[in-house]
């Protein structure tokens, strides 16, 4: 679904960065002036054009994304994590003094707002913006150039993402899932996704799958992505067999249930997730290949 | 999750926000001066038979010059931060979770303030020093309980000042700390958003 947040309707304008703390992270607000506010709506609007240039696919861990796409998930869903927190939060603390301190600051943030109480709410890495604090800036004053020797910040063309009240609008999933923690989320699921997937496949054995995928961040984002996408229904005990003889993962049959052999558990769930396939173009040479990335066709 | 510590900032601001607080204090003490008037009819006259002058700790002109900058610099400055936060943009959304009506506040206000040092002498350097340090005191209370919202001049200008309590809707990014809010509103409902310009961090103006 597209962003619908109108950009020209916007009253208020908020800055403000995220921050590593003991207890986790934490995101203050940091008053700005008109200029800084206008930058941070100028890079919102730069996003959207940008997201438009892109066909929306939908937000999976497991997916191998381009530098810049246009992906979505739910602000509500199980992957937007701490940003579902910050686009919700009201009357963030104030610290003005939030960037005295710029090593542990993560991420920087605007939340646009409008006179009926929606919202949009911007986010960025803080890679440029911590990166410039040392540089030293040259400027144009009149027709010579100048150096600036204040602590200098700056902000970026775009955002990684945009949160509205139903969406968070991914242009960089790389931001996405550093921002949301989606590691740190699907491992703590991997109990639930577990469970979630014996109701759907009875007759397979996830013993050795779960202890592999609570210790493998990837078998975790990829046993995630089947749950979420529903990959997981209707599939035929036959048929699974033959799917993972034919892709090279290698599964035994015990007391009547599929269960993957040891060094297999990541290919095993690559089928499932429909990533592992294989080709025969040439006579007499079998390929197989597992697809970083994959659209339906 | 959130800031543990209050950070206030705009330290000066406030100290001359506070002095704005207390101006009506200097506007008692311009009337009233320095200078002590000969008391008994038989005192009043001298050897010569003229009336004696008034003996001033601080000549009065020089005294009701200082009194006026101390009513109108910091006033003027809290009408410019207040310009200066709407030019800027500088607000936020003020959210309601609870909203107390302080004007019981301002009840406190007088008898600590304007009372007690109405009637304090200024007419020996040794009260005078003693009123200035007692001034000091209760400025630095005033700044550092960040009471700087109490000015008679947004009473005059019919504003009213509540304590707005942030909503507790159980996320943990949601501050928790309470702001002033000035505004000319009778009553804050719970639930409201009031787009507000920031004079301190934890005081706010509602046009």
């Amino acid at each position: 679904m597209p962003i619908t947040f109108d950009l020209a309707a916007v009253n208020l304008i908020e800055f403000g960065v995220g921050r590593e703390a003991a207890n986790g992270v934490e995101f203050v607000a940091i008053p700005t002036d008109d200029d800084i506010q206008s930058a941070l709506q100028d890079m919102a609007s730069q996003t959207v054009e940008a997201l438009s240039k892109h066909n929306e696919v939908a937000f999976a861990p497991s997916e191998k994304y381009d530098s810049v796409e246009n992906v979505v998930t739910a602000t509500n869903g199980e992957y937007a994590g701490v940003l579902a927190d910050l686009h919700r939060a009201e009357m963030l603390p104030m610290l003005a003094t939030a960037l005295n301190d710029p090593e542990p600051i993560f991420c920087y943030f605007a939340r646009l707002s409008r006179a009926d109480g929606t919202r949009l709410t911007c986010v960025r890495r803080a890679t440029q913006f911590k990166g410039i604090l040392k540089s030293r800036l040259i400027q144009v004053i009149t027709d010579a150039l100048k150096i600036v020797e204040e602590r200098t910040f700056k902000l970026d063309n775009d955002y990684d993402l945009l949160i509205d009240d139903d969406n968070i609008h991914i242009l960089r999933a790389s931001g996405f899932v550093v921002l949301s923690g989606i590691e740190a989320v699907v491992l703590a699921a991997v109990p639930q996704n577990i469970a979630r997937l014996q109701a759907n496949l009875p007759f397979v054995d996830f013993t050795l799958i779960s202890n592999y995928a609570a210790s493998h961040s990837r078998a975790a984002k990829v046993l995630a992505s089947i749950c979420s996408e529903g990959e997981a229904k209707d599939v035929s005990k036959e048929r699974l067999i033959a799917a993972c003889q034919e892709c090279g993962a290698e599964v035994q049959i015990v007391v009547d249930q599929v269960r993957p052999q040891v060094g297999h558990e990541l290919n095993f769930l690559y089928v499932l997730d429909r990533r592992l396939f294989r080709v025969q173009l040439v006579e007499g040479k079998i390929e197989r290949y597992q697809a970083g990335s994959r659209r339906p066709v | 999750m959130g800031t543990k510590q209050k950070h206030e900032g705009l330290s000066l601001a406030r100290l001359i926000m506070v002095l704005g607080s207390i101006s009506p204090l200097f506007i008692l003490w311009a009337i009233r001066g320095t200078c002590q008037v000969p008391t008994a009819p038989c005192q009043a006259m001298n050897a010569t038979g003229q009336m004696p002058k008034e003996s001033c700790l601080v000549p009065n002109l020089y005294f009701v010059i200082v009194c006026c900058a101390f009513i109108v610099l910091p006033n003027a400055f809290l009408l410019l931060r207040r310009w200066t936060a709407h030019k800027h943009r500088d607000a936020r959304e003020i959210v309601v979770g609870k909203a107390e009506d302080h004007r019981d506040h301002l009840l406190v206000y007088l008898f600590a303030m304007l009372l007690p040092f109405y009637a304090s002498n200024l007419t020996n350097w040794r009260e005078f020093s003693a009123t200035a340090v007692a001034v000091c005191f209760i400025v630095f209370l005033f700044w550092s309980c960040s009471l700087h919202y109490m000015n008679l001049l947004f009473a005059i200008m019919g504003y009213r000042i509540f304590t707005i309590y942030p909503p507790d809707d159980g996320n943990p990014l949601s501050g928790r700390e309470s702001v002033v809010l000035i505004t000319r509103r009778a009553t804050v409902f719970s639930g409201e958003r009031i787009p507000s310009y920031r004079l301190s961090n934890t005081v706010f103006w509602e046009d």
